[in-house]
């Protein structure tokens, strides 16, 4: 009996002291039902294709590119519509429209579009973070493409946030602040880069890119080998550096991958586009910018002023304008035909081949060289159903005079021009269609709202 | 150093136990002596041990026909004891026993009443303690005590007793019988409002959103205050302890220094209530039962409204009828002069709730073996019409013992079903015009419309609330719960014993909420929204918690040294699921059914799941010199879900006690009963803040795939799956800390008085608020939760009671109880979230109510308003003064200053009891001295009030009304005064509050025994019990918003068998 208490009792201390080596597993092991912890989530591959998924879908927001990067507020800045903007149809497009970065709704915009731009880069972050500890898991090449669409899109969000909230190099220093280049997850609040560090850090995250991602694995619902190219030469440009500007440009245009339209059936010519993001929203957030809430379109008399005017015609694919309602070529025609049906186009340009014909055209007026530039932009013309110039080598102010012309010819609605007006610097005074007037204190540069 | 405390203590313990049990085994247990039975003068020896230990038990009282004697050593010897006699025995803590002798050496086994409520022994619910050397600050209240002042609330009566309990009820929920209070103990460890911390809606993961009733782990999240509340060693809800029957409570008691809560580490910070229920008494079958009436009904004192016709004149003055709308006044006037309609929109949702509850207990058994089986029914119903609130339960326990081993099961099934009025929100009725009459002229019956007037062409129509009673209008909740708790108790030797205790329960809710379509919210849907109309919310949710503990018990005694100790481990895990859907478009008014509905209302259904899990290590350990000086140390080592991994969260205690009257010096003074002096210091913890904080989450897109449209389904849709972040762990997070140090006093004078008087100090630190961060972060939608921010209560308590006279002979006595609580909070560190809070209130708060502000220094719960120098007579304008001295007319945010405290300074409780043969009666009271309140009656009702309504009467007689008059109060009269010149947060609002309520009076008669038994009862007693009879002092304010205040006569019988 002795024995046996004696028994009992060292059990029960045993089973006291062991019990609680084990208790730590089963608290860490507490299930989580409804939410993905990240250790589950990153512990196959493709939960990083999920996540990387996830960002092009944040992408997709409304305040992102989803419509007011893109058809919305960055297309009524750059001057894509002039028809019913005013106060009554939308407060916040007539802001935009009268530059008028300053008003409450808009700054309300630019911090919805900052927290949201940031949250994106917040989850290309933890990936980076995750992707470093389980590089061993992956198989195939699986690594260097997440790797590389990550920083790709990282330099990406930053280099558009840079481009809204931080003056262009072209109105200033350099060494202008910028906006926080944030390269970790975490609570600590990263410091303001300055112009130039910024563009430099996308440069650098670009070029990892660019030695990481597959040249012959591109598809273009993701950011790729070709695209993060591209984006290197819009980002030389933005800087003034002409000559890797040129390069790049040349690179993608050489590389033969990517061809250049034939016909009018596609007017969004997706095909052309190097990176394009899938909008599922499209339909309906378009809607909301051309349809019955608001209204905005491009007048008749504007269509033609930009499309026929000068060494255009009017037989100019893009200059293909429907009623909004209907789609069809009776009632109202304002609204670019490339949008109809609306929802149909699921992949919204990011960035376009045509982009690099402009950027290589314009580094080559600069370099003096009128004929490449002039033969540059007649192999786009020939694509959207025009004649050649009747000059096989323009003069250089009007060659610059064309440029500007065909980023709001070909990006109509894109978002693109607003950024062409910015990279130049164009006085409020200058830009086109001002039956639009802007504010005293118009600028090109979006508040921070931290 | 993982070697715990508990896991030496072990070591030391089975080192120790069997030298120990071999000292004991040198002792001859009992004379063993064999008598001949047939002798009539025969010896009986008695040995008395305690059932659970198997100790031999002193000062037992055994009575043998005319015989009386107290056990020494166990032993008890009788003399000349005839054949077929009774031995009575009785022990204070021990359920007394009746047993017949038949043989001459008798061993008897005494069973402990659960824990004895006079104090003599103090249970933690880990581990008991002998009372006088406990070193911790607790009380315990018998339930009969408790059912004294209260049956309808358990916690209404527990703090009568109780002054460090606070418990209040809301003014907008009053005496509504499905709304729960708030409770706390020793003022706020937590920020008030911080339920609304954990909606802000950045982190909806971590915490349950239509949590089940009896899910205690949300209830304490919503209400982080909140004292832990178990049942018989189970932790359950403020709503589960409500509903349970609460003549089944045997004694409740309340934990509240480092000492006495400690033990239960994490879950020590708020203080802990243990609730015993009442344990099978031995027999062959006893039976109690309880029967009760109860009328509810409405306490409507401070609701002073206009009649039809000052309501007709005021409107008139203010200038409602100017323009055109002579003919609507000549209308009206009509109404309220010639027909005379004056409809008393106050009593109409009123009624007496007449509700009853009975309660059966039977029981039974032998040393080996005992049993109950409860059966309880409890209809409350309230005092708006249709509102009620229905429990039933029912019970089992069985215990049995072999040799050493003993367990128990107690089996509990509770259910509820209750139901709000369909009369709704009690202000809704209160702001209806007299003039206006519910009933059709014609049908009599409720008439939808209560009157229309046309402005500028527009329709109004004003509606009468009472017309959805007509309708299917449904509110519901209901719920089972199921439990079942095991005991198992093995004696291993003489001082040591392990305890096993396993328990689960399993509770379902489900909430009905149902608006027809002809209720009168839709009644403004346009004709083409016609089939959207009508709205069915049904939530069903269920909560499952397991619980598992071990423990090991040592006691012994070396001479003048005394020894407690108890090691042990608690595992807990609860799962919370919740799925609500809601449906919209409804055709039937008459049939409460989802199934009449057509479509949902929301695009998906809400669903949630919270586990938790929880894994405490615990030991105590006292050490007694001579019972005169203690020591008491504990500790806990925590391991939660919901804190860092692989981190554990420590805590300790250290107390000290002692006993003066023990000394020699005070041995020959006989008047001083008792003289101890305890302290403790220590730190506890808190875990109720939202689960998975430590973790980074990710949630799944469900209506989106990153794919292009019209690709087809095969392949490409799982791959095209997004995943995006909605939470980023604080990987670091800690458990929220009490610094807790009391001091204590208690004495025992003249047999008589008993004094107790506590100090205390409380730091409640490391609270769980969002970080806040800067956009870039890309976290601050859903930021991480940090340790920040802190608060201190510093306060003491006392509690005198005392027998002002007493005479055995007639039972007559007279005694006196007073206690009260002095606390004061205060804010010592600022978190940034509350920062934040305070500027976002400032800026976007509602300011014509109070808006809490943080400010380190300052009570958590202190009024701020603009200060105010009155009305201007001649204009009627107020004018406020601003910071710099300066008066304004404008009333400004900066210039808030400090305009009171809406905690009190000083609350507690009186009373007295009276008992005269066999009758008895009591009357006690609480109060409470220097809390503030905002009158926000004043602002809503009189100076914001929209005229279109009614209005308080003060409105009538004493606004402003021309240039230099002297007979006002308040702002000029106008047709709405929140539009024209709205009121905000001003000190002209803020009022004392010093209260004093009758919180009960209570009557008894007990039929004498001699009756008793001619009935063949053991007792049987009536009492008749009124609770909230009358209020004095206060603000005049409008008690009881959404439903109001109520009165509650109680008349009840309890019997026993």
């Amino acid at each position: 009996m002795q024995v046996l208490r004696m028994k009992i009792i060292a059990a029960a201390g045993l089973f006291l002291l062991l019990s609680t080596g084990s208790c730590k597993k089963w608290i860490n092991d507490t299930p989580e039902p409804l939410q993905v912890d990240d250790s589950i989530i990153f512990a196959k591959e493709q939960g990083f294709r999920e996540v990387l998924n996830g960002v092009y879908l944040q992408m997709g927001a409304k305040s992102l590119y989803g419509r007011d990067l893109t058809v919305g507020v960055l297309s009524v800045l750059g001057r894509s519509y002039d028809l019913n903007v005013n106060p009554s149809s939308d407060n916040l497009y007539n802001q935009t429209a009268l530059y008028n970065l300053q008003d409450p709704g808009l700054k309300n915009y630019a911090s919805d579009l900052w927290t949201k731009m940031y949250q994106a880069i917040a989850n290309l972050n933890n990936l980076l973070l995750n992707i470093e500890k389980r590089k061993e898991m992956f198989t195939g090449n699986n690594y260097q493409t997440f790797k590389g669409e990550a920083l790709a899109l990282r330099a990406y969000l930053h280099f558009d946030l840079l481009r809204l909230f931080a003056a262009a190099p072209a109105s200033g220093t350099l060494t202008a602040p910028g906006i926080p280049y944030v390269t970790t997850i975490g609570t600590s609040q990263t410091p303001v880069s300055n112009l130039d560090q910024v563009m430099e850090q996308c440069i650098g995250d670009l070029k990892t890119a660019e030695s990481l991602l597959n040249p012959s694995e591109a598809s273009t619902v993701q950011i790729n080998y070709w695209a993060v190219k591209a984006l290197l030469s819009r980002l030389y440009l933005y800087k003034n550096d002409q000559e890797n500007a040129q390069k790049y440009a040349y690179e993608v245009i050489n590389s033969k991958r990517f061809i250049l339209a034939k016909n009018n059936t596609d007017l969004l010519f997706i095909k052309e586009s190097l990176f394009g993001l899938l909008v599922q929203q499209n339909g309906p957030l378009h809607k909301t910018v051309f349809g019955e809430q608001v209204n905005l379109g491009f007048s008749s008399v504007a269509q033609t002023e930009l499309y026929v005017a000068g060494s255009g015609s009017t037989v100019d694919w893009r200059k293909s304008f429907v009623d909004p309602l209907t789609g069809f070529a009776n009632g109202p025609l304002y609204m670019p035909k490339k949008f109809f049906p609306l929802g149909a186009k699921s992949a919204f340009p990011m960035i376009r081949l045509t982009e690099m014909y402009y950027i290589a055209a314009e580094c080559a007026v600069n370099n003096r060289d009128s004929l490449t530039a002039t033969t540059l932009l007649d192999s786009v013309r020939v694509h959207r159903n025009l004649q050649k110039y009747s000059l096989s080598a323009l003069k250089g102010d009007s060659l610059k005079v064309e440029i500007g012309k065909e980023y709001l010819k070909e990006f109509m609605g894109e978002g693109q021009s607003f950024f062409y007006f910015k990279r130049k610097n164009i006085p409020f005074a200058s830009l086109p269609f001002t039956r639009i007037p802007v504010v005293g204190n118009a600028t090109y540069v979006f508040v921070k709202p931290e | 150093m993982k070697l715990k405390v508990f896991g030496l203590f072990t070591l030391v313990s089975i080192y120790l136990s069997p030298q120990t049990s071999f000292a004991q085994k040198q002792k001859p247990k009992s004379a063993k002596k064999i008598v001949d039975t047939a002798y009539q003068n025969q010896e009986v020896i008695l040995s008395v041990k305690d059932m659970d230990n198997l100790t031999l038990l002193d000062s037992v009282r055994a009575v043998i026909g005319i015989q009386s004697k107290y056990t020494y050593g166990g032993i008890a010897i009788f003399e000349n004891i005839g054949k077929d006699s009774v031995v009575l025995l009785s022990k204070p803590g021990y359920y007394g026993l009746v047993k017949k002798l038949d043989k001459g050496t008798i061993s008897v086994f005494l069973q402990k009443s659960t824990i004895p409520t006079d104090g003599s022994v103090v249970s933690t619910g880990l581990y008991n303690r002998p009372g006088t050397l406990f070193s911790g600050a607790a009380v315990t209240v018998s339930g009969e005590d408790l059912r004294k002042v209260n049956v309808n609330n358990l916690f209404d009566a527990l703090k009568y007793y109780v002054p460090a309990l606070v418990v209040s009820r809301d003014n907008r929920n009053g005496g509504n019988p499905n709304a729960l209070p708030t409770i706390s103990l020793r003022g706020a460890s937590t920020f008030p409002y911080a339920a609304a911390v954990s909606f802000s809606g950045t982190s909806k993961s971590g915490v349950q959103q239509n949590p089940s009733s009896g899910d205690f782990v949300a209830s304490n999240i919503f209400s982080a205050g909140s004292p832990v509340i178990l049942m018989d060693g189970n932790q359950v809800s403020l709503q589960t302890a409500l509903d349970f029957d609460i003549s089944r409570v045997h004694s409740v008691t309340v934990l509240k220094d480092a000492s006495a809560t400690a033990s239960y580490g994490m879950r020590g910070g708020n203080g802990v209530l243990l609730i015993q229920t009442i344990k099978p008494q031995r027999g062959l079958l006893n039976v109690g039962i309880t029967s009760e009436l109860q009328i509810a009904s409405a306490d409507i004192s401070s609701y002073k409204v206009l009649n039809a016709k000052e309501k007709l004149d005021i409107e008139n003055r203010a200038g409602l009828y100017a323009g055109n709308l002579n003919s609507l006044y000549e209308q009206r006037y009509n109404q309220a002069h010639h027909k005379g309609v004056n409809t008393n929109w106050l009593e109409l949702p009123l009624r007496k709730g007449i509700g009853m509850r009975h309660s059966l207990n039977l029981s039974g058994g032998n040393d080996d073996m005992v049993y109950n089986v409860t059966a309880g029914y409890n209809d409350k119903q309230g005092s708006m019409k249709g509102s009620y609130r229905k429990t039933t339960e029912l019970g089992a326990y069985f215990g049995a013992r072999f040799k050493s081993f003993s367990f128990n099961n107690q089996f509990s099934y509770l259910s509820a079903n209750a139901e709000n009025s369909a009369y709704g929100s009690y202000n809704t009725y209160v702001k209806q015009n007299p003039y206006w009459s519910p009933y059709d002229a014609e049908t009599g019956k409720f008439q939808k419309i209560l009157g229309s007037d046309t402005v500028g062409g527009v329709i109004s129509n004003y509606m009468n609330p009472a017309y959805n009673t007509t309708l299917a209008t449904t509110d519901a909740a209901k719920y089972s719960r199921i439990a079942n708790v095991t005991n198992m108790n093995l004696v291993l030797t003489n001082n040591l014993q392990l305890n096993g205790i396993a328990s689960l329960s399993n509770q379902s809710d489900e909430f009905d909420y149902f608006l027809p379509p002809n209720h009168t919210t839709f009644a403004n849907v346009p004709i083409d929204s016609l089939f959207t109309r009508g709205l069915y919310k049904y939530t069903s949710n269920s909560f499952f918690n397991v619980e598992a503990g071990l423990r090991l018990q040592y006691h012994n005694k070396f001479g003048l040294h005394e020894v407690f100790g108890t090691a042990g481990q608690t595992f807990i895990q609860t799962s919370s699921e919740s799925t609500g859907i809601s449906v919209s478009g409804f055709n039937v008014d008459r049939l409460a059914d989802m199934a009449f509905g057509n479509g949902y209302s929301t695009l998906k259904p809400a669903a949630g799941k919270i586990v938790t899990r929880y894994a405490s290590s615990y030991a105590n350990f006292v050490y007694s010199y001579a019972g005169r000086y203690q020591l008491d140390l504990s500790g806990a080592n925590d391991l939660h879900s919901a804190i860092a991994q692989n981190t554990s969260a420590k805590f300790w205690a250290v107390g000290a006690s002692w006993n003066v009257h023990e000394e020699s010096f005070l041995q020959d003074t006989k008047w001083i009963n008792r003289l101890k002096l305890r302290g403790s210091i220590g730190q506890t913890g808190n875990q109720y803040f939202l689960s998975y904080l430590n973790r980074t989450t990710y949630n799944y897109y469900t209506n989106l795939q990153y794919i292009a449209l019209g690709a087809g389904t095969t392949g490409t849709l799982g791959r095209a799956l997004g995943a995006y972040l909605t939470g980023y762990g604080n990987s670091k997070l800690q458990s929220p800390q009490t610094f807790k140090q009391n001091i204590g006093l208690d004495i025992s004078l003249f047999n008589r008085w008993s004094l107790s008087f506590d100090l205390y100090q409380q730091k409640t630190s490391k609270l769980v608020f969002p970080e806040v961060l800067a956009a870039s972060t890309g976290l601050s939608k859903f930021p991480p939760y940090q340790n920040a921010g802190s608060l201190e209560d510093r306060g003491a308590e006392f509690n005198v009671m005392g027998v002002l006279y007493k005479s055995p002979g007639n039972n007559l006595s007279w005694s006196i109880n007073l206690n009260g609580l002095w606390n004061k909070d205060k804010v010592t560190e600022l978190a940034p979230y509350l920062l934040a809070l305070n500027a976002e209130r400032d800026a976007k708060g509602d300011q014509t109510r109070l808006q809490s502000q943080y400010l380190k220094g300052y009570s958590p719960t202190s009024i701020w308003a603009v200060p105010s120098l009155g009305i201007d007579p001649v204009s009627g304008k107020e004018i406020f003064m601003k910071k710099d001295g300066s008066s304004t007319t404008i009333w400004d945010v900066n210039d808030k200053v400090l305009a009171g405290d809406l905690s009190p300074a000083l609350q507690g409780s009186f009373g007295t009891d009276l008992s005269f043969k066999q009758f008895s009666a009591g009357i006690y009271f609480s109060y409470q001295l220097g809390a503030s309140v905002y009158n926000q009656t004043l602002v809503d009702r009189i100076e914001n009030a929209d005229l279109l309504y009614n209005v308080d009467r003060r409105a009538y007689q004493q606004r402003w009304t021309q240039p230099n008059g002297t007979d006002f109060l308040y702002k000029p009269l106008s047709p709405n005064g929140l539009l024209s010149d709205p009121t905000y947060v001003t000190t002209r609002m803020v009022e004392k509050d010093n209260r004093l309520q009758c919180a009960s009076i209570m009557f008894g008669y007990a039929l004498p025994k001699t009756l008793a038994k001619r009935i063949n009862a053991k007792n049987l007693s009536l009492k008749c019990i009124l609770n909230n009879a009358f209020e004095l002092g206060g603000a005049e304010m409008e008690r009881g918003i959404y439903y109001p205040f109520q009165r509650y006569y109680t008349f009840s019988l309890n019997a026993n068998f």
